[in-house]
């Protein structure tokens, strides 16, 4: 009778923690360096940037993006984007979602905002927020999946 | 259990023996008997109501007790005491129920193994509800684990002309032969070559089939001296072919 009411008890707080708490990600720190080819009606566009995404816990983040920008017309730029992010939630097991607070631009970044818009647009449909997938390949890394594509592999740091 | 009583006499409340210390021969009390006296010796000189007693040792055990029957066992239980040489042991109180005399010592042994009717079986029955126990936990472990496994990537490990390309969504056995080409073109175009080094994780995503635009990913992920990822470069592609 003791062993049936231990064994109730356990399996109780073991589908407790697999089902309704989400496996611990935070702090998650991840850089990828990336060459994104973006191709648009007016030609293809380079961005050749390291990206340091970092969910410090559930409701703070932060997402860096520094490198050089060739638009399409074999014009170079320097982007140097930082952007604070907040009012995180996770959504499921996998997917975090954070709204931006405030895009900080450096003192050297001269990409246009039409052109960060294009690129960003890539992590994200929204303006206002963030949504991503976060999914572990090997022990430190992962591969990070907005809600059209995979988006970059990372490593954790 | 083993109780020393007054010195003189051992009771063994498993098999219901009663006899003189240093001696073999005793008397053997009937189960009921051994019951009462258990209960009685378990109250340690307190009061154990006529109520009490009829639920502890009869009722308990499937059993329809009576005032009549607990007077005769307590009968017995003293005509035993008495032929042992141990008188007054068991006290009545009066329209309450009955008490052991607390002037009799009485010692009681917790740790006799010797003396136990199956301890084999008592130690299985323990082991086995273990075992259940944890049995039954890594079963549900592993399945819950199994459960949340579901969420992640499905990677698909293939070689290809000495590169190990993983890729993270399902493809048929064309597409996978073209896309290892294009894998290989891209690598080649950024001068980058496959070792046992280099993780190459590939991946294309179209609305309709891998031959229309979409958005490509090729992560190429290098280990370092203790095998893990210490860097990873991705080539992500919108609206362009996967070879460019």
């Amino acid at each position: 009778m003791k062993y049936i009411l231990i064994t109730i008890i356990v399996l109780i707080a073991i589908i407790f923690f697999f089902l309704f708490l989400p496996p611990a990600i935070y702090p998650f720190k991840c850089i990828a360096f990336s060459e994104y080819n973006l191709l648009k009606k007016t030609g293809n566009i380079k961005f050749n940037i390291a990206q340091d995404l970092r969910f410090y816990n559930e409701q703070n983040g932060l997402l860096d993006l520094r490198g050089e920008v060739e638009d399409e017309f074999g014009g170079k730029y320097i982007l140097e984007r930082k952007i604070t992010l907040t009012s995180g939630k996770r959504i499921d097991n996998d997917t975090v979602e954070y709204k931006f607070l405030k895009v900080e631009k450096g003192k050297v970044d001269d990409t246009s905002e039409e052109l960060y818009e294009i690129l960003i647009s890539e992590f994200t449909s929204s303006k206002e927020s963030l949504q991503l997938d976060l999914l572990q390949l090997r022990p430190n890394v992962w591969v990070i999946r907005t809600s059209t594509s995979f988006l970059m592999a990372c490593y954790t740091y | 259990m083993i109780f020393h009583i007054a010195d003189s006499i051992i009771f063994n409340g498993l098999d219901g023996t009663l006899k003189p210390e240093y001696e073999v021969e005793g008397l053997k009390l009937s189960l009921t008997a051994t019951k009462l006296l258990l209960v009685l010796l378990e109250s340690q000189g307190e009061v154990c109501g006529r109520e009490f007693l009829l639920s502890a040792v009869w009722d308990n055990e499937g059993l329809i007790g009576s005032n009549g029957n607990l007077n005769q066992y307590i009968s017995i239980l003293r005509k035993s005491f008495g032929e042992l040489g141990l008188s007054d042991f068991i006290i009545t109180v009066p329209r309450t129920g009955f008490r052991l005399n607390n002037s009799v010592i009485i010692v009681r042994e917790d740790n006799s193994t010797d003396l136990k009717p199956n301890p084999v079986s008592h130690f299985t029955k323990s082991k086995l509800g273990i075992y259940t126990t944890s049995l039954a936990l890594v079963i549900l472990t592993a399945i819950l684990f199994f459960y949340k496994k579901q969420d992640q990537v499905k990677q698909e490990n293939i070689t290809y002309q000495g590169c190990n390309i993983t890729y993270l969504s399902q493809y048929s056995k064309e597409e996978v032969a073209n896309l290892n080409s294009r894998v290989l073109r891209i690598l080649t175009k950024k001068g980058l070559k496959c070792d046992p080094s280099k993780i190459i994780y590939f991946d294309h995503h179209s609305s309709v089939n891998i031959k229309d635009l979409g958005r490509s990913l090729l992560s190429v992920c290098q280990k370092g001296s203790d095998h893990r990822v210490m860097k990873c470069d991705n080539f992500y592609y919108y609206n362009l072919k996967a070879d460019g």
